[in-house]
């Protein structure tokens, strides 16, 4: 071959080997960074897990025994938590053995329907009309036959666009729509009585082959999820996507005329709520056009609910759920939260903007940056702050607002109760006009009394009020009821002086118990004393107990207990009647100390700027009781210039996320090995793992390099990463609200010896996210949500996942939030005794269960930047009430929590050094782990505010980026963040380590401290390392032989 | 002259600078246009894709020049070395594009039904598939680019 050929060759196979090199060397960077990712789509381990002896223990030590736990919990959310709205004609409980005609696509698609986050989609999962079969009820088939040929379930395969393997999922033909969409049109599925014949290719007159001793139940669905709001005012479509004259949470006519094919042609109709959105019911309720004789609430469901749900319907067990929020005519004029959804704009929002008007970001220099908020996915070049709420309605959240109007339409008539201000129809106000079914209503098969007996108060700090509740079973059969306890706090001329508003009756906590036939059984409530107490951020800015009379009762709903209220007052109840006992107790004078100091801190204001007041003074009226002609205005359409402002620099710099400034002047101390190590085999004292202030974490954390320490919380993502010197270990985030979506993949073992295994022998694993939130609050029972908590926690052992976002406490401020289903309830009470318990039950076996999203994640429409204007007390009472016995230690000891992604007031949530600092860490003793939402936008996340509020990590999908240096000495993100630029602000460093010590010594407090965790390499890391090993060879090699080649002399050619 | 230019090398060079140019628009349309990567730069791309231009009319160039001697061996060394950075400067800009794409891609067409529906719009589907056909593009210039490597400008 000839020397230019044979070069020609080297060089080629240089540049090829060169090439292999480099996607060997930077491909393989790229693949660290997502190397938890890669794993899951491969199905290969980075880390092996090695599981000791600690103090966290399995309860449910066998799989079955751990699958049984969670399907019983399940079945119980079921029985528990449906609520019997309406039970006329004696429509329920069913006859046995008798038939039930199924209308409605919900009832052939109950919601959620698809396995994924929300639900488990295990092998034995039961729908409706296998619940109702295995029940021993027969079904209509005529109905049926109908309904399965229009919905046609059947399996769809798509490839897995990673692994090319085919995967199997469920589709229909017809099903309610999953997704609502963000503030858009909504289509509703339900396909109408005219057209089911054609659908089903059947005969007109099918109808008339129903059988006419048929029970009806006519399911109306209504799906949700995540960057999802319905719209309070586009009309819907219907199936066809023609426009309708109904909102999205009306009953549509489609449903109606469903309902009305049941009603013509079944003996009785029964209507199920499949939904976590509350509908407009007037229509099918007592008086309505289309009334029926049966409502109840099943909300949204998954693998098992239905079983229990069929067990109420049946009678099996007593019906004993209870709404956890309030139903009302119309959703959007009646509600006044509704008035302020959605968003405004600030009329100058681009005097925010950083451009050479404005002038530029010293973070990012010559970079313009705009303000509109958009996807929260999105990586965008923007402060995302153009966009505002103002919640004007306060604490008047709910059955709060219905139930405080209606008290003072009776006992304060100089309140204005009966204005026009708030009426749905343009007419004076009334309570029953307004409201169809209220908070902690719930009907009962069997007749029964709650009263409450004694009240002790313990007015100390740490005390509690502790009321005993005697239930008296009237009925013939045994059956479970739940009490409710309630109080009414004293409304003083202080309060109205200060604007410290109180609702006329307030949930405190609830109990359920098993009571024999005729016999009354005494059931304990306790709650801590400092719920009584209320925020004043205005004259003692701080919570206040006021004197006077502080009024308790137990009731069946927050209107049956006003209604006690005003009949012990020696007032008559207009709508509905009072019916158990109130017992007092009185406060002797105003207290403004006994609340004001909390885990040894300073309870004082925080929020002050969450008001737009402070901002702009006067613009806006907070609605009061005092005067319901308060009730809001639309503020969107106001118009508010921030440049009107005289604080203007101040709030420019909360738009920008400028709270806080990296110093120069303080040089902070680089991380030396001091030769501590987090490690399981460290002999860490009790001292040392109850106080997070024990010099040993201190000396852990001064370890830590000041590139890692800050770069491990800005950069934190979804897994921790390994810090030098400290051999912490490697700890993946987990989802969901349900459950751990992880399946657990059977043994040879399991599938010898399980029962369960046997019975499904197809299936390779099971899955353990079967929970229903909303169940679990409609059964007002704190033991049953402790039992979940148990199970989610035993779950994460059996599949070695230890850290989870697996519950949601936000309040439901209206009911359009598409994320409702997650939440609990409108009322911040239901929500922090039932949080507290889901988290205690997990954090008892070491799991670190985290719940969304801390700080008024009241919508998702632009949630990644929207303004949200509050009062202090709103605030604390409202949405961070909803949070806080789950993380307190003394009472749910979560071990972690998710921020939400908007502002509170002008400020991103996550930079809130007064709501995250000093309310969450300092008020409320919180030690534990708190992470971002995904922050994909660093314009609007701010690494070094983030660090200064004490966030210990910032979620993002990355991993292994644990430093600042990625990329040529400066952060990829904030490219103004680097070694050099954080090294002389001590402070900042130092905070950093601090967020650090948190994320550690959580760690150390859960059942991670158990686990021993070991890299080792997977196939693809191997393939990767090779290739570069043998590229670098063999470039180097051809390289030199090119080069010889080309310079080396050949032979002379002889010449003859 | 034509023939020269005509050479199966220079063509390659030619094929190479014209389809590393079009990456390169690809890239500046991707970054300045509405969509889910506008704003969101792969550091040093463009920079790597300059010099990959002038190193391929450094290659083309050389064929046209021919010296006596220690100089001619330096020029053929230089161009030995431009062939191999040619191609391997594509890729590792192909790298950074990835790097800075692949979390994008993964919410634009792996998310789930909910989080899809906020970030699949048309105009992130269609900033994705800009970015996709950048990477097409630059994977072709490499391709290009390593058969050229295995010509020698010269002919013996």
């Amino acid at each position: 071959m000839k020397r230019r050929t044979l070069n020609s060759l080297a060089v080629g196979l240089t540049a090829t080997f060169a090439s292999f090199l480099a996607v060997s060397v930077i491909g393989g960077q790229i693949a660290n960074s997502y190397r938890a990712n890669i794993d899951s789509a491969l199905g290969t381990k980075s880390y092996v897990t090695v599981e000791g002896e600690g103090r966290f223990n399995k309860k449910f030590t066998t799989i079955d025994q751990m699958i049984n736990a969670a399907r019983a919990v399940s079945v119980k959310e079921g029985q528990e938590g449906t609520v019997l709205m309406k039970n006329d004609n004696a429509v329920l409980p069913l006859a046995a053995k008798s038939k039930v005609a199924l209308f409605g696509i919900g009832a052939y698609a109950t919601f959620p329907y698809l396995a994924g986050d929300l639900k488990a989609g295990n092998a034995d999962a039961i729908d409706l009309e296998t619940a109702f079969t295995n029940a021993g009820f027969t079904l209509e088939e005529n109905v049926a036959s109908v309904y399965k040929t229009v919905t046609n379930k059947h399996k769809s395969t798509s490839t897995n666009p990673w692994t090319g393997e085919t995967v199997e999922t469920i589709a229909y033909d017809a099903a309610p729509a999953t997704s609502p969409g963000d503030m858009v049109q909504f289509q509703n599925n339900e396909v109408p009585a005219s057209a089911l014949a054609a659908k089903a290719g059947v005969a007109e007159n099918w109808v008339d082959n129903i059988d006419n001793k048929a029970t009806a139940f006519v399911v109306i669905t209504r799906g949700a999820g995540e960057g999802n709001t319905y719209d309070p005012v586009k009309l819907a479509k219907d199936y066809l996507g023609n426009d309708t004259t109904k909102v999205a949470l009306a009953l549509s006519d489609d449903e109606l005329s469903i309902i009305d094919l049941a009603k013509s042609k079944c003996s009785k109709v029964v209507v199920l709520i499949n939904s976590g959105n509350n509908l407009e019911l007037g229509e099918i309720s007592k008086g309505g056009a289309h009334e029926v004789d049966g409502i109840a609430y099943i909300g949204c469901i998954n693998d098992y609910q239905l079983e229990g749900v069929v067990d109420v319907l049946s009678g099996k067990v007593n019906a004993s759920g209870h709404l956890s929020d309030t139903f009302v005519v119309d959703n959007l004029k009646s509600i006044p939260a509704s008035q302020n959804i959605g968003s405004g704009i600030f009329t100058d929002a681009s005097i925010v903007e950083a451009n050479a008007t404005n002038g530029y970001d010293p973070r990012w220099p010559n970079t313009e940056i705009q303000t509109g908020v958009h996807s929260s996915f999105a990586s965008q070049t923007s402060y995302s702050s153009d966009s505002y709420i103002v919640e004007a309605e306060g604490i008047y959240v709910g059955y709060k607002y219905f139930e405080t109007r209606y008290y003072d339409s009776i006992a304060n008539p100089s309140f204005k109760a009966d204005a026009k201000a708030g009426s749905h129809d343009g007419n004076a106000w009334s309570y029953d006009k307004e409201v169809l079914y209220t908070f902690g209503s719930g009907l009962s098969y069997l007749d029964y009394t709650q009263n409450i007996t004694n009240v002790v108060v313990d007015k100390t700090n740490e005390g509690d009020v502790t009321a005993t509740v005697a239930i008296k079973n009237n009925g013939d059969k045994e059956g479970l009821f739940a009490a409710q306890l309630y109080v009414q706090q004293p409304y003083t001329q202080y309060d109205r002086t200060n604007l410290v508003e109180k609702s006329a009756v307030m949930f405190l906590n609830s109990a359920k118990v098993l009571v024999p036939a005729g016999q009354t059984k005494e059931v304990t409530i306790t709650v801590p004393t400092k719920y009584l107490a209320s925020y004043d951020s205005k004259a003692a800015k701080t919570y206040i107990l006021d004197e006077g009379d502080y009024l308790f009762t137990a009731a069946n709903g927050a209107h049956e207990a006003v209604n006690n209220f005003l009949k012990a007052q020696g007032h008559t109840p207009t709508s509905g009647e009072a019916a158990g006992a109130v017992t007092k107790w009185n406060s002797v004078s105003l207290d403004t100390f006994t609340y004001a100091v909390s885990y040894n801190n300073a309870v004082t204001n925080q929020a002050d700027n969450a008001d737009l007041n402070y901002w702009l003074p006067g613009k806006v009226e907070y609605m009061t009781r005092q005067n319901w002609e308060t009730f809001p205005k639309n503020y969107n359409e106001v118009s508010f210039k921030i440049a009107d402002s005289a604080k203007k620099d101040e709030w420019l710099k909360e738009f920008r996320g400028q709270q806080y400034t990296l110093k120069t002047n303080n040089p902070a101390t680089e991380g030396a090995d001091k030769g501590l190590r987090f490690g399981t085999d460290a002999n860490l004292t009790y001292d040392q793992l109850s106080n997070i202030n024990d010099q040993y974490w201190s000396d852990l954390v001064s370890e830590i390099t000041i590139d890692e320490a800050v770069g491990a919380v800005i950069h934190g993502g979804s897994q921790t990463d390994k810090l030098s010197n400290v051999e912490n270990p490697i700890v993946a985030q987990n989802e969901g609200v349900s459950g751990f979506t992880t399946g657990y993949t059977f043994t040879d073992a399991d599938k010898a010896s399980s029962t369960w295994c046997k019975a499904h022998p197809d299936a390779a694993n099971y899955k353990f996210n079967v929970h229903s939130q909303t169940l679990i609050a409609t059964s007002f029972n704190p033991d049953l949500a402790y039992e979940w908590g148990e199970v989610e926690g035993n779950s994460g052992l059996w599949v070695s996942r230890f850290d989870l976002w697996g519950t949601g406490l936000t309040q439901r401020r209206t009911p359009y939030n598409g994320r409702n289903y997650e939440y609990i309830s409108e009322d911040s009470m239901l929500a922090n005794r039932l949080g507290a318990k889901i988290l205690r039950g997990c954090a008892d076996y070491g799991i670190i269960n985290g719940p969304k999203h801390l700080g008024a994640n009241d919508q998702e429409y632009k949630r990644a930047g929207l303004n949200e204007f509050m009062t202090e007390q709103k605030l604390r009472e409202g949405d961070l009430r909803c949070f806080q016995a789950a993380l307190e230690p003394k009472d749910g000891n979560g071990l972690a929590v998710m921020i939400a992604f908007n502002r509170i007031g002008s400020t991103n949530a996550c930079h809130s050094v007064g709501v995250i600092k000093n309310i969450l860490r300092g008020e409320w003793g919180f030690n534990g782990i708190i992470s971002t939402d995904m922050a994909t936008n660093p314009y609007y996340f701010i690494a070094e505010a983030m660090v200064m509020s004490t966030i210990t990590q910032v979620a993002d999908f990355a991993q292994n980026d644990n430093h600042i240096n990625a990329n040529d000495g400066v952060d990829k993100t904030w490219g103004y963040i680097s070694v050099s630029s954080v090294k002389n602000d001590k402070e900042f460093v130092e905070q950093a380590r601090q967020d650090l010590k948190y994320q550690l010594f959580t760690f150390a407090n859960s059942y991670i401290f158990n686990v021993k965790t070991t890299k080792v390499t997977p196939a693809w890391e191997t393939a990767i390392n090779t290739v570069k090993v043998i590229s670098i060879i063999l470039t180097s090699v051809c390289a030199i032989g090119a080069v010889a080649l080309l310079f080396v002399p050949g032979k002379k050619k002889e010449v003859a | 002259m034509l023939k020269k230019l005509l050479s199966l090398s220079n063509i390659l060079a030619c094929v190479t600078f014209i389809l590393s140019l079009v990456a390169l628009i690809l890239y500046a349309v991707n970054v300045n246009s509405t969509g889910y990567f506008q704003g969101v730069r792969a550091d040093g791309l463009v920079l790597l894709l300059i010099f990959v231009m002038v190193f391929d009319l450094l290659i083309i160039a050389r064929s046209f020049l021919n010296f006596e001697g220690i100089l001619d061996k330096v020029l053929d060394l230089l161009v030995m070395v431009l062939k191999v950075l040619v191609p391997l400067f594509i890729m590792i800009a192909i790298l950074k594009l990835v790097q800075s794409r692949v979390e994008g891609f993964g919410y634009i067409f792996f998310s789930n039904v909910d989080v899809a529906k906020e970030v699949a719009t048309p105009a992130n589907i269609a900033s994705a598939g800009v970015s996709i056909t950048a990477i097409v593009f630059s994977a072709i210039a490499v391709i290009a680019a390593l058969v050229g490597a295995f010509i020698s400008p010269k002919k013996d």
